[in-house]
């Protein structure tokens, strides 16, 4: 498969008020005296993306995920480096280069608030200059899959979250782009409008041959959805493999969930390493080739008062943890 | 052309969204000319002629009327729009449209007027007529109005359209609004007739657009004397061409700039 995105020495710097002190003397300082600071949001990455993959951004909040999005998307102009995205460079051809990408923005919206989707669609019929024979079958194909034919009537304003998204989402696949960037789009919905979003995703992607970027804070979305994982970090990547590669970090190691029946706290971990999301519940996670889980169980069973035990295979989340572990 | 008009007329279905706003400008402003009129009545009462500084009473009637048109046909909040999409972030997604900032700007503020010469401009104009009797006017008049206001529209779009993009820079560009704001109405006969100022700013003042705004188109409307030669017609349609250029120019330098400096909200 060949790289649809080539982003090489990827920057961007972003100068920033910065003010040392809070308080009304502060504020009133700032009017004539102001601090900056230069912040590298994303700090000379190279980025591929293979055509026809659905391709997972990860990153805590802050790590530059968005902003490499928006700089690959043409929103941003990058302070350094190249992108190459389908021959194209975003900021040189723009015009072109915009007609052959969708962007969904999980918390912004392209729709007329106070009309019925119908009419962005038909705007962006003339925005896009799509042909009306191609227009209709996208909109009926699209309705089809999203499901939709009634909401897309009812004013924007009228409509639930999920039913916006999926409105949203149609409008940045009317013109045929053969590129897609969804930046968070499962972020505020439901479990049952998840899951319906990632299976649009994934059939449009196999039926339409669609290439997906997206960032996500939601590892559900990253499980379900991306054959290729990019894990971003204080605007490093730390992690840009397959999928599978990533799995093969984590398939060998076991989550022992431990409940208690009393809350627990460090000291008495007596030098167990475990993580305790609360202070009735320790994980831990284990290596079965460097550590017997069975001695380690019986070893926890007599030192902790157990309540209650679960061994699976370790969860994404704690890959992802580990891996951000070992970059801090 | 067609996005034009297709921008254009989801412009003028969102406006009769809120057919609210526009009822009770037709009800609020009547009312307050009203007033205005019996101020008016007692100042040209007590006066010493029937002309103060060359206006009739019902030509300086009409003259705050046509202040009210400004707002109908030539006003536009591009700036603030364009301002609000910076700080909210919304403007990310009207960079990703291959469709310049520019026209998408002008054809939503295009359609905003349209729907306010067709639903506010016209009834108060027949509303006014009614309370104070036009004797001035003449149709040739106000078609002359309307094209120099449908210049100024243009000129004022754009004096909007370079503050809003400086919000790429500043992102809140609250304190030149007002600015715009104050100069527009002093310097552009908003407020009072600008033959009420010295004759030194009056004459400073031709130097400047802020007077194509309203204070010239309003002479039109009025029909006094000097608007009647042709040559003074073009005159006014040449420099106001002249200053659309400028800030046509203008505009693009700063939205150029301005693009390149963008820091889209969240990212």
């Amino acid at each position: 498969m060949e790289n649809i995105i080539s982003a090489k020495g990827l920057t961007k710097e972003f100068k920033v008020h910065h003010r040392q002190k809070e308080g009304l003397m502060a504020s009133f300082k700032s009017l004539y005296k102001r601090e900056f600071k230069n912040i590298t949001a994303v700090n000379n990455i190279d980025f591929h993306v293979k055509e026809g993959n659905i391709h997972g951004l990860i990153g805590s909040n802050g790590s530059g995920k968005s902003t490499t999005i928006k700089m690959l998307s043409g929103i941003l102009l990058p302070t350094s480096g190249s992108i190459n995205v389908m021959g194209l460079s975003p900021w040189k051809n723009r015009t072109q280069y915009v007609k052959n990408i969708g962007v969904l923005l999980g918390q912004k919206g392209q729709l007329n608030w106070e009309l019925p989707a119908l009419e962005t669609y038909h705007l962006q019929k003339h925005i896009y200059k799509i042909k009306e024979s191609n227009f209709r079958n996208n909109l009926e194909y699209y309705i089809d899959v999203f499901n939709i034919d009634d909401i897309v009537r009812k004013p924007v304003r009228n409509l639930s979250l999920g039913e916006r998204m999926k409105c949203e989402f149609l409008c940045a696949l009317l013109h045929e782009p053969k590129l897609i960037f969804l930046d968070e789009p499962t972020i505020g919905l439901d479990v049952t409008s998840k899951d319906t979003l990632r299976k649009i995703i994934k059939k449009i992607n196999k039926e339409k041959g669609i290439t997906f970027v997206l960032t996500t804070h939601d590892l559900d979305d990253v499980e379900n959805l991306c054959h290729e994982i990019t894990i971003m970090n204080r605007g490093n990547i730390i992690f840009n493999d397959s999928f599978d590669k990533l799995s093969q970090h984590f398939s060998q190691k076991k989550t022992i969930r431990l409940k208690f029946l009393e809350p627990i706290t460090k000291n008495q971990l007596n030098g167990f390493s475990m993580y305790l999301p609360d202070a009735y519940t320790g994980i831990i996670e284990v290596d079965p080739q460097k550590t017997d889980i069975g001695l380690q169980v019986k070893s926890i069973l007599e030192h902790l008062p157990v309540k209650d035990i679960d061994i699976k295979p370790i969860d994404l989340e704690s890959v992802v943890r580990e891996i951000y572990k070992q970059d801090n | 052309m067609k996005v034009f008009i297709e921008i254009f007329r989801m412009g003028l279905k969102s406006s009769f969204e809120y057919r609210g706003s526009f009822i009770i400008s037709l009800v609020f402003d009547p009312l307050t000319l009203m007033l205005l009129i019996s101020l008016l009545q007692v100042i040209y009462g007590n006066s010493q002629g029937d002309i103060i500084l060359g206006y009739t009473l019902s030509q300086m009637i009409w003259y705050f009327v046509a202040t009210r048109f400004f707002y109908y046909l030539i006003w536009n909040g591009t700036d603030k729009e364009i301002s609000n999409a910076v700080l909210n972030g919304e403007m990310a997604l009207r960079l990703i449209r291959p469709l310049s900032l520019l026209k998408w700007e002008f054809a939503k503020a295009l359609s905003s007027k349209i729907f306010s010469f067709i639903f506010e401009f016209v009834p108060m104009l027949c509303i006014c007529a009614l309370l104070v009797y036009p004797d001035f006017f003449t149709w040739i008049a106000l078609l002359k109005y309307l094209f120099i206001c449908s210049l100024s529209f243009i000129l004022f779009f754009l004096v909007s359209f370079i503050i809003g993009t400086v919000s790429f820079l500043w992102q809140s560009n609250q304190a030149l609004v007002n600015i715009k704001t104050a100069i527009v109405s002093l310097m552009g006969g908003v407020a009072i007739p600008l033959e009420f100022y010295p004759e030194v700013l009056k004459n400073a003042m031709t130097y400047l657009p802020f007077q194509y705004l309203c204070y010239v188109p309003a002479q039109f409307l009025l029909n006094k004397s000097f608007t009647h030669n042709w040559s003074y017609f073009f005159e006014v349609v040449g420099i106001i061409s002249i200053w659309i250029v400028i800030f046509y120019m203008i505009s693009v330098g700063f939205w150029n700039i301005g693009v390149k400096k963008y820091i889209s909200a969240g990212g």
